[in-house]
Parts: C-alpha cells; sequence; structure tokens
C-alpha cells in the first residue's frame, strides 16, 4: 500500500527487545531520539496509532516501548514496518531553510518558464546542498541548492524556478551524451598531452 | 605514505588553464572536469567545477576548507540520499 502524501515517514520498527514487549527502532530523523517528538506515530495508511515511550539505546538503534504490546511475539510482528508522522505535526522551518520532504516533488522550470522536470533528492557531497532534478528526458542533472541557481521556491504553487549557471546544463554535450559521441575524459586528456 | 613535500600538489595542467581562462574572463560558468585526481589549489577558490562523477557533472563551488581535498572527494560515484524524515536544508 502506497504511504499517504501527508505522512513522513521518521522511522522503522527493526525488531524486538526482550520478552516483555519491548521494540528497537530505527530512527531516520536528524536527531534519532526526535522520533518521539512529533506525537503519536502512524503507519504508512495511517489506520494503525502507535504511541512510543524511549527506554535507550541499543548499538545504532533506539529501544521503546509501545501501549499494547505486552510480549515478544506481539513485538516480533511489528518488525519491517514503517512509521509516519502527520506532515503537519513538524515544526515550521526557520528563514530559508525547507524541509526535505517539501522540496521533493516539486516542478521544476527556468526563468522562462521552461519545463525541467521534478526534484528527485537533495544531496550534501560536502560542497554545499545540491537538488537532483529528473528531467522529463529520463535523466537528472544536479543544481546547487544557492539562491542565484534556486532564485524562487514556490511551495503553495508546488514549484521551483531555477537559473542554472553558465555550462550546467550544456545543450550540445547532452545531445553527444544521448548519441554516445560525448567523451570529454578523452578530449581532456589529449588536451592534458598537449599542454 | 603520503606524497612527498617537495613535489608539491598534484593538479592536471589544462585544468589550471581553463581556471585560469574563466577567472580572466570574469565569467560565472561551470568548468566541466574529469580529473578527479586533480588537488583543489587556493586559486580555485571562488570557482565552479562540473566533477564528473562516471555519469554525470556534479557542481562543486570551491570554498577555503576544501583546499587540499581532491576534486574527487565532493563527487562521490555512488549515491544514496536515505529518507527525508525531518531533515531541512538551507538554501545558502
Amino acid at each position: 500500500m502506497a504511504a499517504r502524501p501527508d505522512l513522513v515517514c521518521v522511522g522503522a520498527f527493526a525488531g524486538a527487545h526482550g520478552v516483555r514487549g519491548g521494540v528497537k527502532l530505527r530512527s531516520f530523523t536528524e536527531d534519532p531520539e526526535a522520533i518521539a517528538a512529533y506525537g503519536p506515530l502512524f503507519d504508512e495508511s495511517g489506520a494503525r496509532r502507535f504511541e512510543i515511550r524511549l527506554e535507550g539505546r541499543s548499538g545504532g538503534l533506539l529501544l521503546a516501548r509501545l501501549n499494547g504490546v505486552e510480549d515478544r511475539n506481539a513485538a516480533e510482528a511489528l518488525k519491517g514496518l514503517r512509521l509516519y508522522v502527520p506532515r503537519e505535526a513538524l515544526p515550521p522551518p526557520e528563514g530559508d531553510e525547507f524541509y526535505i520532504v517539501d522540496l521533493i516533488g516539486l516542478a521544476v522550470e527556468g526563468k522562462d518558464g521552461e519545463v525541467f522536470g521534478k526534484v528527485l533528492a537533495i544531496h550534501d557531497f560536502g560542497a554545499g546542498e545540491l537538488l537532483e532534478i529528473g528531467t522529463a528526458e529520463g535523466r537528472s542533472e544536479m543544481i546547487p541548492f544557492t539562491a542565484e541557481a534556486v532564485p524562487e521556491v514556490d511551495q503553495a504553487g508546488r514549484r521551483i524556478v531555477i537559473d542554472p549557471p553558465a555550462g550546467l546544463f550544456d545543450e550540445a554535450e547532452r545531445a553527444g551524451a544521448e548519441d554516445g559521441t560525448e567523451d570529454g575524459a578523452e578530449a581532456e586528456r589529449e588536451e592534458g598531452e598537449k599542454g | 605514505m603520503s606524497r612527498s613535500v617537495w613535489k608539491g600538489p598534484f593538479v592536471d595542467g589544462y585544468l589550471l588553464k581553463k581556471a585560469q581562462a574563466v577567472r580572466d574572463g570574469g565569467r560565472n560558468e561551470v568548468i566541466k572536469m574529469w580529473s578527479r585526481r586533480s588537488t583543489v589549489l587556493p586559486q580555485f577558490v571562488g570557482l565552479t567545477f562540473g566533477v564528473h562523477n562516471g555519469q554525470k557533472h556534479i557542481p562543486v563551488m570551491v570554498t577555503e576548507n576544501m583546499i587540499g581535498h581532491k576534486f574527487g572527494e565532493f563527487a562521490p560515484t555512488r549515491t544514496f540520499s536515505g529518507h527525508a524524515a525531518d531533515k531541512k536544508v538551507r538554501r545558502a
């Protein structure tokens, strides 16, 4: 069953702990213990509700107890179940901050209204945040998440406007890559040998 | 074993030329490069390089803390974005 779009995945049950209904949780939140800070958790359909009490840590996992889970069998039955919170349970971001879940899926347009595709993911490889854009042709491109490259983020309109720096989306090279004629590494090597 | 100091940092020669050309031109353009082995030098600070990761060019805006690292460190060849959950990003 697909998760409801108004729910955000924050963790998953990783297994049972002990014989009295304790569970191990894998947290996906920035601060792992914040998984318990957003109120009750739900399954992906939103039908099952879990009240959790954190009791400690074990390795990279959290130890917790749930209301209504009193023995190991019940705890083991939950293994693998993903936990969600409603999007409105997250506190509003400050200033020029955005939740990654709010950015993923936004339509990407150029300044002239040309449609590029949509946001697939946000990465940080150590040189600043990057938006990964899935283009209409099925490729993926990266663009820095800066005020110059992404001048407008319109969350209400579900779109962002980008102004890619010159040379980032090179039309000629793109065409070459598609028909297999691009070999920039080879060209660089030749250039290096000459120089 | 680390590289001998007397050799200096390694940079592919054509990269220096490309960077100099962009700097002289005063343009704000991405310098496409495949030389992941080259070291980030102080004269690259402020420039944006498109470092190839085997599939595409990853934009790398060079800052002072990146000096001495290799370009390839900022363009991983395998990526895993994980779960977004409550993670936030700030627009620089």
